[in-house]
């Protein structure tokens, strides 16, 4: 299994520092934010061969101006040519996989009504996917649970939504922290996505470091090695509370750091083995 | 259902329908009881009296309901002082209809960020229930209640509402355990219910997803072990939800009578069972 953490937890911490640190701990990617306007992509990519480390993929950002359901065709039009710079990002450090929720972040209810809006995101993540295949990038579709957005919950709705894009490029995700509150049973829903699963985020039921939490995640693993999956395992903790990005800056941050950066690849290492 | 703890479900989970129609579907499902909403000013205590006569249902609780104007630990004391005289009103409500408990919650629920300073919204939050819990009598426990951090920031977890309580430092102040926000919260769900035993004067039961107990992948039998091994005497309260982020708005969604009967069956029927079971062991 390879590894990889999502660098959106280090905050305005400088990415080289948080690319040396996942070198140093170990990994085998780093999951960037999806802000090519504020990334580089040729240094990135310089300092991650510095490094020896990948890549692993690209954490979207979906908030008001980027919303794929947005019954504002300007908005929608909008979602699509970010994601388009994150697959033109994503093909320039090497990354694998970009995730996508089609709908804002705290977004809880829909504008219009949710088959259409449905409708919108199908058709904008379809042309999204579209040009991920084209550069040979894979975008994964998160669902994210229903306290941060209405349209995508579980991993059933997010692989009902991929069957509708029909499109190779276009794959599920799953996140055990989202799971631990959606799914009846988050191996069930990896075993569901099978070989549509194109990405992974793990954090514990509290969204601390795996173990720090009670998510077993031994059967989530087995499941993942029973579909064989393929991509990478990426770390996506973040700090307990309702607007998470509030507190990357804080106090509480620090354990983010080397702490759960250490430990987090140790538990599951050690689970895998 | 009785022999053992009385199980009640919370009145708000279903909607605008009148007490009375709640009140017979839950007793056609076997409940002892029922949690009344805490809305002093909407209640007629003649009908209330009617239904439970009728139906032979005790209200076990009073749940709280806590509107942006009703935030006790909010720096502006006018709105402070509203949350104050709503939970005083509440324990009145609970002394009229003989409710042993009131939730309280102490923010607004959704309120996820402090207006100022945590710490000193943690104090206003003590002196509040101090001056609350002063008008109760001993006769009605306030139960602190630990909500997951989508729909509030100062209480998330037994340990912090059993800090609130230290700090308020009154009798009569008492906890609650909420097995889906613990879900999502508690590093180990049944190891804080042992740990606040003592404390814990009320239970609210969904399972991880919200749903009826049974239908995600909380270990209720384990839940239910930890409370008849620490002595718990309250009530066990059924608050299952559609999943949507905002509470209030998901009991006022449209659900038909069917879905609301197959769920308070559903619910009670996993409690029975695990009941059933063991005593049959023992």
């Amino acid at each position: 299994m390879r590894f990889a953490y999502n660098t959106l937890v280090y905050g305005d911490e400088p990415i080289e520092q948080g690319i040396e640190r996942l070198a140093r701990f170990g990994y085998d990617g780093v999951e960037l934010v999806g802000a090519p306007d504020r990334l580089d992509a040729g240094s990135v990519a310089e300092t991650l061969a510095r490094h020896g480390i990948a890549a692993s993929s690209i954490c979207g950002l979906y908030g008001p101006e980027t919303d794929f359901a947005s019954s504002d065709a300007a908005v929608r039009a909008n979602a699509l040519a970010y994601v388009r710079s994150c697959v033109d990002f994503a093909e320039r450090v090497g990354a694998e996989a970009i995730s996508l929720t089609p709908t804002a972040c705290m977004k809880i209810r829909p504008e219009a009504d949710v088959a259409t809006e449905l409708g919108w995101a199908v058709e904008g993540v379809r042309a999204a996917g579209e040009y991920a295949g084209e550069h040979g990038v894979r975008i994964a579709v998160e669902p994210w649970n229903r306290y941060e957005n209405y349209l995508i919950n579980t991993v059933a709705q997010s692989l009902a939504f991929v069957e509708r894009v029909g499109l190779d490029s276009v794959g599920c995700m799953a996140d055990t922290f989202h799971m631990a509150i959606e799914e009846v049973s988050s191996a069930d829903a990896i075993r569901l996505a099978g070989e549509k699963l194109y990405h992974v985020h793990f954090a514990d039921s509290n969204r601390a470091a795996p173990g720090r939490g009670h998510t077993d995640f031994a059967p989530i693993v087995a499941a993942l090695e029973e579909i064989g999956y393929g991509g990478y395992i990426s770390f996506e903790l973040l700090p307990a509370a309702g607007d998470p990005f509030l507190k990357l800056g804080g106090d509480e941050a620090a354990a983010f750091f080397d702490p759960y950066t250490e430990e987090s690849i140790r538990y599951v290492k050690q689970l895998a083995a | 259902m009785s022999a053992g703890r009385p199980v009640s479900a919370t009145q708000w989970i279903f909607g605008r329908e009148p007490l009375r129609e709640t009140a017979e579907r839950l007793r056609a499902a076997g409940y002892d009881g029922i949690e009344l909403s805490g809305e002093p000013d909407a209640l007629d205590l003649a009908e209330v009296r009617s239904v439970l006569d009728a139906t032979g249902l005790a209200v076990t609780s009073i749940c709280g309901l806590y509107t942006p104007e009703r935030d006790i630990s909010h720096p502006d004391a006018g709105i402070r002082a509203g949350g104050v005289d709503y939970v005083k009103r509440c324990v009145e409500l609970a002394q009229e209809v003989g409710a042993k408990v009131l939730i309280v919650v102490p923010t607004a629920v959704g309120r996820v960020a402090p207006v100022g300073a945590r710490e000193q919204e943690l104090e206003l939050a003590a002196a509040s229930l101090a001056e609350a819990a002063a008008g109760s009598g001993g006769e009605v426990a306030i139960a602190i209640e630990a909500l997951n951090r989508f729909e509030t920031y100062l209480v998330n977890t037994l340990e912090q509402a059993s800090e609130l309580r230290a700090l308020a430092g009154s009798p009569g102040i008492e906890l609650m355990a909420d097995l889906f926000h613990m879900n999502i919260e508690e590093a180990d769900v049944v190891g804080a219910v042992r740990a606040h035993s003592g404390t814990i004067a009320h239970v609210h039961l969904a399972d991880s997803n919200r749903r009826p107990p049974g239908q995600g992948h909380t270990d209720f039998r384990a839940v239910f072990a930890a409370l008849a091994d620490t002595g718990y005497g309250g009530a066990l309260t059924m608050e299952f939800l559609p999943a949507t982020a905002n509470p209030y708005v998901a009991a006022s969604l449209d659900v038909s009578e069917d879905v609301k009967s197959a769920a308070a069956h559903a619910a009670i029927d996993h409690v029975r069972r695990i009941r059933e079971e063991s005593s049959a062991v023992r």
